[in-house]
């Protein structure tokens, strides 16, 4: 028997039971600013997130080493936690600073604390299964013009996906084709840059209102499309989208983040939300419902990724045409993620480029959406969830 | 899960990526045609440190991740192409 008459066999492989390196966003840092200790189910275990009365984020083990009390119902005291169980006083830097009953503090009283990083009005916990520090060139970019009144406040959702692994939203990073299925979208051009601990998707596309008018559409060229997104992740989580959506003369702006942490190993918190860029002559309230609309808009379109997700068995062997992205490569920058600092091959950070030729996928999807329009369908016109 | 061998792109495709130097900075990549739009380049070594145009943006403080390409690589492809030193899968099918 040949190769070509074998049966092909899925290889599911299991999802890794460490948890990746890296900084990890865990929601918006007003979020954290109402004066109380907050629990967060991640990384397999239970973190209590606070601010002190100087403003500074800390993150420590969720539970106490004295007996056990959950930290994250307890309250914030100065810039301490102080636990519900018996009141120690946990800093920030793991050490307990003070039993409000006792003359001294058991040298031992030290926890797990949790390196926490804020840019972009985001909080961030780093984590690292070797137990490192985040090395300096290891961290999440300033966006030029946050907080000076440029952009919109943070829209922010988030959605448990269960049953599922990371893996799964980092694949859709190369799936040029998906966008069309699963997102309404048409990319006319897409490519794909893995280099150190980035990897970005370009994508430009148009919608399939537009496609199904049967004007003809530019392939190929990443300027001059309705949809124009440059979309990156700053290491196993964080995605930020450049996104342009035009809507006729007018451009809207908008930096879209999709991020998530886990929270078992089969199990992780889907976040996201957007700025847009302030447009001239519109007031904020109009901005704010431009922002809420997008942002509704992409929620619907990660709910048809996670409804794949669901269903889908695991795959370590996806058998790949020429119009797919690359899955294997993709999945080999994600790797370093989930191995020692040590282990970290060279042909994981390398630099791997690819771009698609859309051009046969362009003309099959085009002429579908025609005779589709022809025979009275409606047709959907949403954006498109850049890079996820 | 599947390793990738040097020079491929899937392990179930063996057609491989050939190797081209760079006529600006002499950076050997790995590269791939499928079409004449269809590109794959696999760099050796740190791209932001043998790559004249990369190492320029690194410079000025981009990471090299957020550089879609190198235009004197892109030409010399381009060129590889024209002269039939790297071959276009689809047209020698
Ligand atoms: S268990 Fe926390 S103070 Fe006793
Ligand atoms: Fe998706």
């Amino acid at each position: 028997m040949t190769a070509v008459d074998e049966i092909r066999s899925i290889e599911a492989g299991s999802a890794p039971a460490r948890f990746a390196r890296g900084w990890h966003c865990v929601g918006l840092a007003s979020a954290y600013r109402d004066g109380k200790p907050h629990g967060l189910e991640a990384f397999g275990t239970k973190i209590v997130i606070w601010a002190g009365a100087d403003g500074a984020l800390h993150a420590l083990d969720g539970y106490c080493r004295h007996m056990g009390g959950d930290l994250s119902k307890g309250q914030v005291a100065g810039d301490e936690v102080a636990c519900p169980f018996h009141s120690w006083r946990w800093g920030g830097d793991g050490r307990c600073k003070e039993i409000p009953y006792a003359r001294r503090v058991p040298p031992r009283a030290r926890t797990r604390s949790w390196p926490v990083l804020e840019r972009n009005g985001h909080v961030f916990v780093w984590h690292d299964p070797e137990g490192n520090p985040p090395p300096d060139d290891v961290t999440i970019p300033e966006f030029e013009g946050y907080g000076s009144g440029e952009w919109t406040d943070w829209t922010w959702s988030e959605l448990l996906v269960e049953n599922s692994h990371s893996r799964e939203i980092i694949d859709n990073m190369v799936d040029m084709a998906h966008f069309f299925y699963i997102h309404k979208g048409l990319p006319t051009y897409f490519k794909n840059v893995f280099d150190g601990h980035l990897a970005t998707q370009y994508y430009a596309g148009t919608s399939h209102e537009e496609a199904a008018t049967g004007a003809p559409i530019d392939i190929g060229r990443f300027e001059g499309q309705s949809t124009k997104s440059e979309a990156t992740y700053f290491g196993p989580s964080y995605l930020v989208d450049w996104l342009d959506n035009s809507y006729g003369s007018m451009t809207v702006s908008s930096i879209l983040i999709t991020t998530h942490y886990p929270v078992t190993a089969t199990s992780f918190m889907l976040q996201y939300g957007m700025i847009v860029k302030r447009i001239p002559g519109l007031d904020d309230e109009t901005m704010a419902t431009v922002a809420q609309k997008m942002t509704a808009m992409i929620g619907e379109g990660f709910l048809g990724d996670v409804e794949i997700w669901k269903h889908k068995s695991r795959i370590d062997n996806p058998l790949l045409c020429d119009e797919d992205g690359p899955v294997y490569q993709l999945r080999r920058w994600y790797e370093q993620f989930y191995v020692d600092v040590a282990d970290v091959t060279p042909e994981m950070t390398q630099r791997f480029e690819f771009e698609i030729d859309t051009t046969r996928a362009v003309e099959s999807w085009q002429s579908e959406l025609v005779a589709a329009a022809q025979a009275g369908a409606t047709v959907p016109d949403e954006p498109t969830a850049g890079g996820v | 899960m599947s390793p990738i061998l040097p020079g491929r792109i899937t392990p179930d495709d063996d057609r491989l990526m050939e190797e081209l130097t760079c006529r600006r900075c002499a950076t050997t990549v790995l590269v791939r045609k499928n079409t004449r739009t269809q590109t794959s380049i696999q760099w050796l070594a740190d791209a932001g440190e043998t790559c004249t145009e990369l190492a320029e943006q690194r410079a000025a403080g981009k990471p090299t991740g957020l550089v879609s390409g190198c235009t004197a690589l892109r030409e010399t492809i381009e060129d590889a192409v024209t002269e039939g030193r790297i071959s276009v899968l689809d047209e020698v099918r």
